[in-house]
This record gives structure tokens, sequence and C-alpha cells, in this order.
């Protein structure tokens, strides 16, 4: 039958994708139902107007907004529609989903990010607990991962190293710029340990994949090689490949019905011409990324679920986490660093001195994070209309505004610095559905309250200011750093987290709703705590376990 | 009628109503910016040539609004079906403001200006909202026009990339890829 399958899963992403690879890959019928186009290589072109002008990777905010309430100095909270507020909570509905989009900065999580509770004690007004899991119980599908999705890197002992069951990444770091040399000197010189960043990019033609071409735009854009390891070209055509997986594109899952025993019996969604439908499956699996999962599990309400799937503890959709942190830049110029400087390849450099503090100035030990470094992004327009407003944001234009286009584009570049510590789950952070904003299936949309716990702003400040003291000591000029309360976007998890207990978790330690059997959550949402680095691989990783977990169920 | 079907008939009924304007024959095929009865009259047009001339001057070592056809990239913009009805609408009105700050001020067409008077409307019309709002995006307009690729009609012979050292971003978007096909 083609509307019925062994495993149904919901979103191709770093969730979906291991999960349609493992069960494929075993012989079980999948299918995945995937919102966004099926695009390729053929597809992706370094296109400004295509991937971030005119955004074509993500809905019409018009038609599919989201409403995001924030705080008013008065106290108060104020909801806006997206369609037209400047927020953007999509990040890329294609086969593959946002990992077709993602820089690729790849890092595991740490045996103290499993259990931030026992290791440093409760934060007031904030929701930390331990993992249900240890890092020993997720390390071997971290190495999976880099094999199967392709990570490059290079093992490099520093104080915080997690601990590894093979010595070293399965393929060498990716070209590095000259310029690194200048930063690895200059940490040797601050006593900081810095290391190569990994990345989700091939260096070199692999496993049917061409190697990276070192264009320089890798966050934001598609990869025309195949070398970025988007779950699309890593793991969802090899699915496909088997003959045990098929991907329904452009197919908007908008409920999940459930049976008199609770569990789930179909999936209903809208197909391209509009038409519902329906897909039945002995298992289900949602991987919409963590928004948009709770938005769905509150939506499929149903006789044993009053409250939204899996919902009896009132949790789904709370405890959203992004990633906190703090950024600088530092300015190199080509007439002090060389013309060399305009080369294209990567700086890929990491530092996680801190990922632990304990510095007797910043109280007592706590946790830290990590500090990466990058070259700004290269897309042109992005960084000229940064131009068009001065200090006083009066506007430039003319003879001055080409002055300083020519001093920004050619005398020099900026050398980013990301500093990433745990975005702190608090009460004020959650999805819920909008009761009056609906979207163009009618359905009530996603409603995200956003607000950040001070110690975000702490932790960011102390990370960033260590990341400017090294572009400063290596002769980087107008350097800056500060602390950022605002949600990256496009770092998204929680809402969903995993734990033992059923009345303070959605999920139990497999990511099985603890009230559904057959209900699995495997994009970033199991998350009770985000870690402090990027946490894609960590998604990955987690994707698999489930999926040896659900093999486990099938059989 | 599908997108592509509009974006070819479009090319394929409008140029029999191409005016004078240079920078029509640098546009991609099947995408003429504007026809008759479009949403921008031959005045609004002469008023947009001279505001991009004005906010991006040709210089002897600098491509200016004419080298980079940054009228034309606007004036299809402004026709984009994939533009929002909203923004296309905002953009329209801005010319009726900026004529009639113009004509308050100095009597005049915003055309028919100096350098200097034409200075001086544009920074009375920056001072309210609106005003601020409008030209910055039409300046964003003029930025996307000087470094976006040249296939969509702005950057003319990628003269914005020469100018400015900016490596080409490869590989560039073909004709049957470009964002509004995708």
């Amino acid at each position: 039958m083609k509307d019925a399958c062994d495993v149904c899963v919901i979103g191709s992403g770093a969730g979906g994708g291991p999960v349609a690879f493992t069960l494929a890959k075993a012989g079980y019928k999948v299918i995945v139902l995937e919102k966004g186009p099926w695009l390729t290589e053929q597809d992706f072109y370094k296109d400004e107007l295509a991937c971030c002008r005119r955004r074509v990777y993500v809905p019409d905010l018009k038609e599919e907004p989201h409403v995001v309430e924030i705080e008013e100095e008065t106290g108060g909270w104020v909801a806006r529609s997206t369609g037209g507020s400047g927020w953007d909570f999509w990040n890329g509905n294609c086969v593959g989903g946002s990992t077709n989009f993602m820089s690729g900065f790849f890092y595991r999580l740490k045996p103290v990010d499993f259990r931030l509770l026992s290791t440093f004690g409760p934060i007031e007004d904030a929701h930390i607990v331990d993992w249900p899991i240890s890092y020993e119980d997720l390390e071997p599908y971290y190495t999976l991962v880099e094999r199967e999705v392709g990570v490059s890197g290079k093992v490099v002992l520093h104080p915080h190293n997690e601990p590894r069951s093979t010595p070293d990444f399965p393929y060498p770091p990716t070209q590095e710029h000259p310029i690194t040399e200048d930063m690895d000197k200059a940490c040797r010189t601050l006593g900081f340990n810095v290391f190569p960043t990994p990345r989700a990019i091939l260096p070199f033609a692999a496993m049917g994949r061409k190697g990276c071409a070192y264009s320089g735009y890798c966050g934001s854009y598609g990869c025309a090689t195949g070398a970025k390891g988007s779950s699309r070209v890593a793991l969802i055509n090899r699915a496909v490949a088997t003959g045990h997986c098929e991907v329904l594109p452009k197919a908007m899952v908008y409920r999940l019905e459930t049976g008199g025993d609770g569990k789930v019996i179909s999936a209903h969604y809208f197909g391209e011409q509009g038409t519902s439908k329906t897909i039945r499956a002995r298992i289900f699996v949602v991987a919409c990324q963590a928004i948009e999962t709770a938005r769905l599990l509150l939506l499929s309400k149903g006789p044993k679920h009053p409250n939204g799937l899996g919902n009896s503890s009132n949790l789904v959709g709370r405890n959203l986490l992004f990633a906190g942190g703090g950024a600088g830049f530092g300015w190199v110029s080509f007439a002090k660093f060389g013309e060399q400087l305009r080369e294209d390849t990567f700086i890929n450099r990491t530092l996680q001195d801190w990922y632990v503090i304990r510095d007797p100035n910043f109280g007592q030990p706590q946790k830290g994070g990590t500090v990466s470094f990058s070259f700004e992004h290269p897309a042109p327009i992005a960084r000229a209309t940064q131009l068009l407003e001065d200090r006083d944001k009066k506007l430039v234009w003319g003879h001055v505004l080409k002055r300083k286009l020519e001093r920004r584009f050619r005398g020099g570049r900026f050398i980013k610095l990301e500093a990433f510590c745990d975005w702190l789950p608090i009460d004020n952070c959650l999805v819920t559905l909008d009761k009056t904003i609906k979207d163009k299936w009618h359905l009530p949309v996603a409603k995200i309250r956003v607000a950040f716990h001070p110690k975000n702003l702490q932790v960011g400040w102390y990370l960033a200011s260590h990341g400017a003291e090294v572009l400063k000591q290596m002769g980087a000029e107008d350097v800056i750093a500060y602390a950022v309360g605002s949600p990256p976007t496009n770092l998204v998890a929680g809402t969903c987290r995993f734990g033992k207990d059923p009345k303070t978790s959605v999920l139990d330690p497999d990511c099985r709703a603890h009230e559904v059997e057959n209900l699995f959550v495997t994009d970033g949402s199991f998350m009770p705590t985000g870690g402090s680095a990027p946490y894609t691989w960590t998604i990955y990783a987690n994707a698999f376990r489930v999926a040896d977990r659900i093999k486990a169920q099938l059989s | 009628m599908d997108r592509r079907q509009f974006l070819v008939r479009m090319g394929a009924t409008s140029l029999a109503f191409i005016p004078t304007y240079s920078f029509l024959s640098t546009f991609p095929s099947k995408i003429v910016p504007f026809k008759k009865g479009s949403l921008l009259s031959s005045k609004q047009l002469a008023l947009l040539e001279t505001l991009t001339e004005h906010f991006f001057p040709t210089e002897p070592d600098a491509p200016g609004a004419r080298e980079i056809n940054a009228t034309g990239y606007l004036a299809w913009v402004i026709e984009d079906p994939k533009l929002d009805v909203s923004v296309r609408t905002f953009l329209v009105e801005g010319f009726t403001q900026l004529e009639h700050v113009s004509r308050q001020k100095t009597q005049k067409e915003f055309s028919q200006l100096s350098y200097d008077e034409q200075e001086s409307v544009l920074r009375i019309l920056e001072d309210t909202p609106f005003g601020h709002r409008w030209l910055k995006t039409v300046l964003d307009f003029v930025m996307e026009a000087l470094l976006s690729d040249p296939i969509y009609g702005g950057n003319t012979g990628g003269a914005g990339w020469k100018w400015l050292h900016h490596t080409p971003p490869f590989p560039s978007p073909p004709q049957n890829k470009r964002y509004f096909l995708l």
C-alpha cells in the first residue's frame, strides 16, 4: 500500500534523516513526509537573492507566519505576527531541512552537559535538569555521524576534550587560511588551547559526494558540490537508494490521529494541490524542528489526548531553547596582513578553555562554553547594506557611500567570533498555539514567547571578551565583543524535553512519548538543556540512537 | 497562469512599449521590467533614474547607477510578481511623496533640480519616518543592483564586483535557476 508503512517520519532534517536511513537500511518500509520541495545540488547556486534577500527556501511569512511575544520595558507582553515584524523562525523548508543551509560547525557535547544540575546545582528561575542518558550512551552515535555524515577535523588535546572511541576524525580538516597561523600564535602567547573546528564538510570527494569547492558561502546557502553533510545528501538520498524509503515532498502534516488506545494511527497532511491525504504506519517519528514539532503535537488532540498529543504533563512547547552567548569582530586589513588575506579558505578555529569557568573573579565554578572564529560571511549585498546608515541612523549615499564601500570591500576583512553558552530553560521561553492568527491552511500558528535568563548574558560576555583578546593579540583592529540576548533563530531546541518522570518530561529516555508508545520525537526538541555549542551533531547522533530503539521495537 | 508563464508573457508583450531608457538594453531575456499600463509611468521612471544617479553617481574610476543598470533593476523589482504587494505599493507611493516634497519646497519636479537642491529635498524627506524607510529601501535595492548576480539585470558585466575586488561567487545561477523559478 502506498499510504501505509512501518515508519512514517515527519521532517527530513537532522532529526528525520538518521531514522529514515537506519530503518530503510534495515529493510523497513519508511515514508518521509517533508513540508518543502525536493531541491538538489542542481538547484543550489551562490545566489544571494535566492537564499537571503528573497528567502525562497522558507515559507512566505504572509502565508505562514509565527507570532512572537516579547516583554515590553513596562513589564507587559506584546505579541506580533512575523509577517512584517522582522523576525523569522523558519530555517529551511525542503528535503534535508535546515541542514542544507547550516555552516556545518560541528561540536559534540561533553560529559558535563549531561549532568548540569548534579555538577553545578540549581540556578534560580532556570529549569536545569540532568539528562536521563550519559555522554557514554551517545558517544558511539557521535562516532557514527562522523563516518556516515562526514565530519572533518583533527583531534588536538586540550583541557576539555570529550572522550572518543576513535583516535581521530575520519576526514582531515578542510583547507585552512594562512591567517590561522597568526591566530594560533596569538593563542599560544595568551596561553589559550586553540584547536581546529570540526566541520560537516568533506575536504575531498568521498561517499559519492564531491569535496568542498571553497567558495566560502556555507551558512544560509545550499551546497552545490554535496560536500556539506546535509541530511538530504548524506542520509535521505541513501535511504531512498535502499528501495525501502519514499520521500513525499510538499506534504504538510497537520494532525496525527490517535485511536481508542491512545496510539497514533495515521498522519494527515496537505499535498501540493492542497488536498488532504493520510498515511498509516506502525510507528510515527516527528522531527519538524522544535517549534513546529510542538505545534503539531498541540494540534493533534484526541480522545485520550485532550491537551495535545503526549501532553498530559502540559510540558509540550515549554523549555524552548536557543543558543546563548555573544559575538564580536576584528578588522584585518590587506595592508597589514597581505593580499593572501583574500584567499577563500577557512579559519576554523575554536577555544573551549572556559567550557567550565573556574575563575574566582566570576564566582563559583560554573558552566561556560565555546568560542569559535571564522571570516565574516562573504555575501556582498549583506555587507554593503550594513553601510547605508551612519552611527546617528542618518542615511548614507552618493560619493560618501562609495568611499565606504571601497574601504569595506577593498581594505580588508572582518574576522568574526561567536560565543556559545547554555540558553537556560525558563518559564517565559515557550511555544503555544496562537488563538487568532492562522496560516494558509487555516491552522493556528505557533506563538513563541521569547525571554532569556540574565546568566546567558553574563557567560556570553565572559566568553566573547576572551575571544576578543585573541583578535587583539593577533593584530586585528577595531575589535569589539558583546553579549547577545536575542535568540539565534537558526538554533532551536527544547519544547519536548526527555526524562524518566512522565510528570516532568514529555519523552522517555528513548525519545518515545511517555504516554504514546508508537510516537517518537527525534529533532532537537528532546534536549532539556542545550549544551554550550551548536547542537546539530548532537541531534544527528541522538536520532541515530533513537533509530536503534525504534528498530528494536519494530522487531 | 503560473509564475513562469507570467514572466514569459511579460517579455513577449512588452517590447513594443519600451521607451528610450538605455538600461533596458541590458535586461535579462524574458524579464522585461515594465509594459504599458505598468505600475511606473514614464515620469516615475525618469524620477527613478534621477534618484538612483543621485544615490550612486558615476565616477571615472567607479561605476555609477548607469553602469550597474540600477534604474532598470529597480523597475524590474517593482514589477516582480514575487514582490509582496504591500512593498510594491510602498515603493510606488514613495515616488508620489518625493515629488510632493520637491514641489512643496522648490516648486519644481525633482528631476529638474540641481544636485544640491536634490540633496536638500531628499534630506527633508528622510526626516519623516515614511521617507527614511522608503529611501533606505531604495538604497537597499541599489546595493542589490550593484552586487547581485548579473543574470538579474543589475551589476552589468560584473561591474560592481570588479570595482570592489569581490570574487564572483561560484557557481552562479543559470537562467533556469533564477530564484523566482525555483
